[in-house]
Formats: C-alpha cells, structure tokens, sequence
C-alpha cells in the first residue's frame, strides 16, 4: 500500500513539475523530462509489475497534458523502465551512482525508442537525428543527476516500511 | 480533447499554475526589492508608452473604418476585425513543441488560430476543449504556414519549424536580395491567420541560389521559455 501511494505521488510530482518547471530548469539548452526521471527511478524501487504500471501512468499522465501521442509514450516508457529494473533487478539497495546511471541509460533508450516509433513527431525536415539525439543525452544527464537525490528519497521512503515489515 | 486530458488536467494544472505563481511572486519580490529604484522609472516610462499608445490605437480604428467605407464604395467586403482573446500558459513540453493554454471559454477560438504575445508568433491552436487548448509552436516539426520576408520587393514563401527558437523559410522565389536582419512576417494569403504578425527576422541564407533552392534560417523573435500570457488572434 505504501509503495502505490508513494508512486502515485511521484507520478504526480513529475507531473507537476515537468507542466510547470522543467521549461524553468533549462541549464545550457539541458531540460530535465520529470514523466522518465519518476518511471525510471521507480524502477529501481518496485517489482517488475508496478514498474509497467508506474512507466504507463506516466505516458497517460504526459499524453493527457500535453497532448501527445498515447501510443509511442507508452511503448518507450514501458520498454525502458522494464530494462532498467531487469538489469539491475535488485531493487531500492542500489547506490546512488550506479542508480543515476541507470537512469541516464533509461532516459536514452527511451527517447532513443520514441524517436523510432514515433519520428514524425521528433524529427522534422530539418532537424537532424545527431540533433536530437545530443538533446536526449543533454536530457539523460540531467535526469541522471536529479535522480541521485530522488532515489535517496524514494529510498529513505520506502526502506523504512521493509525494515518494519 | 481526449479523455485522460479532460479528467487528468483539472487536477494537475491547478497545482503546477500554483508552484508557477508562487516562484513568479518570490522572484518579483526579490527584483523589487533589489531594483526598486529602476522600475519605478520603468513604470514611469510605460505609463507614458501606454498613453502614447492608446492615442495610436485610436487613429488606427479610424484608419480601418475609414479603409472600409472605401471599400464598400468599390463594392469590396469590409476588412474583418480580428479576434483577440487573452490566455495563460499552464503546461509546456519544449520536446514535443506544445503548450496548453486557458482562456476565458465565453470568447470564441477555433483551431487554426495564431497565438502571439507581444514579441510576435508563439504557434498555432491545434485543439480545443473548453477553456483550454493545446498550442503547436512555430519551433514545432510538424508547424508549417505561409510568411513573407518585409523586403523590397517582398517575397513570399513557406516557413517551418525546425529547432528549439529557429524555424526555416523554404520555397521563396526570387530572393538573392534577401540579407540577414529582414524582418519575416506571417502572410497575407492565410485564410485563418491575420496577416503581417512578425515571426522573426532571417538569420543566415542556407542554400546557394545557382541551385534553385532559397532556403533561409530565421531567428524566431519569441522566446518560448519565456512565454507566460498570450493572445489568441483569429480572422
């Protein structure tokens, strides 16, 4: 019970934050995405069902608020949560720089995914694919480092339950 | 707007409009307390501006009425006055080259419609629910409109959206004397979007004109992450 509150807070904060900051936070072009920074770090925190659901909540939640398409968020997001939590697969005890590895590879293999499924709406006939492909590791960084203090949170969270029980 | 948008969005964009407001007022509070003195003068100098301005309008009005009795005279339909409705940005996705704005829902807005701010185009309305609207910017893809280039003479050609804060003006015929720093405004062969909205100014020619190809790279005048209020402007 503990986990789905907390994930749907989550969900919640990067829904707020990407709707009303992530524009704000842009550091030398760099904007973090909040809808695969909260998936990918609870991914480390989960088991490999909520990870699917947490990483689908969060491509509905991008999709309604910004009008994107449903589909190719989904099938990105899904795809790279579930990789991250696979090859890691041991849950909350990971530290905090393997963590934010993690999550700087989940956030590429997932714009890398959205790119491949969805490109009509990522490229242009201008914009190129090394274009865009430097934005998305500009944004894997970011993601990276916003995750470190995000997984000490989720980690101080949800520990304390799993010491209770 | 689909399903998710109209159950998700209410409960959402209260919040993030919150978080927005709240750094919005720490930060105004924190500028008028460090430069009180210089904007009170600036102040100062917009009431001025605005008075000087409400004399312009005024002449403008006129201006209008007086095009469209000679108009009507040459048996030519009256000028349209163009529709204006306030907005205010409550959710932007600089990836997929969207915002969502609200708007006071009693004033009509049609999908088509040019949304501006005072720097000139932010984008286009692609879909309405209500009192909110997802806005596809000029920096999107997938945005492409006509434009013209206010040169002597003037060239008309397709402008599209092709990186964050650039967009690129293709198919403009006979246009070796364009030169970086012409201003490019939208054009006046839009059946929705109103005519001479500046959008930019060119940047750098992109194409050898012994090719047959003109293309230039135009700097958009919006900055999109500083787009906060904006107009909705139809025909």
């Amino acid at each position: 019970m503990q986990r789905l509150i907390v994930s749907l807070l989550a969900l919640l904060f990067a829904a707020v934050f990407q709707t009303a900051l992530a524009n704000e936070m842009g550091v030398f072009g760099a904007t973090p995405h909040f809808f695969i920074l909260v998936p990918l770090s609870l991914a480390l925190a989960l088991p490999a069902k909520g990870v699917i659901w947490a990483a689908f909540g969060a491509a509905i939640l991008q999709g309604a608020l910004l009008g994107s398409d449903y589909g190719p968020l989904v099938f990105s997001l899904c795809i790279a949560a579930y990789l991250v939590h696979r090859v890691l697969g041991v849950g909350i005890e990971v530290g905090a720089i393997l963590g934010a590895v993690a999550v700087v590879a989940g956030t590429l293999v997932a714009l890398v995914l959205l790119l491949l499924v969805n490109p009509g709406a990522t490229l242009g006939p201008t914009t190129s694919v090394v274009g865009y492909l430097q934005m998305s590791l500009a944004t894997a960084v970011y993601n990276g480092v916003l995750a470190v203090p995000l997984l000490a949170l989720l980690r101080r969270t949800l520990k304390v339950k799993s010491a209770g029980i | 707007m689909d399903y998710p948008s109209r159950i998700i969005g209410p409960v959402v964009l209260p919040l993030s409009q919150a978080i927005r407001g709240g750094l919005d007022q720490i930060n105004a509070s924190f500028q008028g307390f460090t430069q009180s003195r210089a904007l009170v003068s600036e102040n100062q100098r917009l009431r001025a501006q605005m008075q000087a301005n409400s004399q312009y309008n005024e002449v403008i009005r006129n201006l209008e009425e007086r095009i469209n009795v000679l108009r009507r005279m040459n048996r030519l339909q009256a000028l349209e006055a163009r529709r204006k409705v306030p907005a205010e940005v409550v959710a932007y996705d600089v990836r997929q080259h969207r915002i969502q704005i609200i708007f006071d829902g009693s004033q009509p807005v049609k999908a088509g419609d040019a949304v501006i701010n005072g720097d000139g185009l932010v984008g286009r309305i692609d879909s309405i629910s209500g009192s909110r609207a997802y806005v596809l910017l000029a920096t999107s893809p997938a945005f492409r409109m006509g434009a013209m280039v206010m040169s002597q003479p003037p060239v008309a050609g397709l402008i599209r959206g092709s990186t964050s804060g650039r967009m690129t003006l293709g198919n403009a015929e006979s246009a070796t004397h364009l030169k970086p720093g012409d201003q490019v405004t939208t054009s006046t062969f839009s059946e929705t979007i109103p005519p001479y909205i500046p959008i930019g100014r060119i940047e750098q020619r992109l194409s050898q004109p012994e090719f047959g190809i003109e293309e230039f790279r135009v700097r958009l005048n919006v900055q999109m992450a500083h787009v906060r209020e904006v107009l909705v402007v139809g025909q």
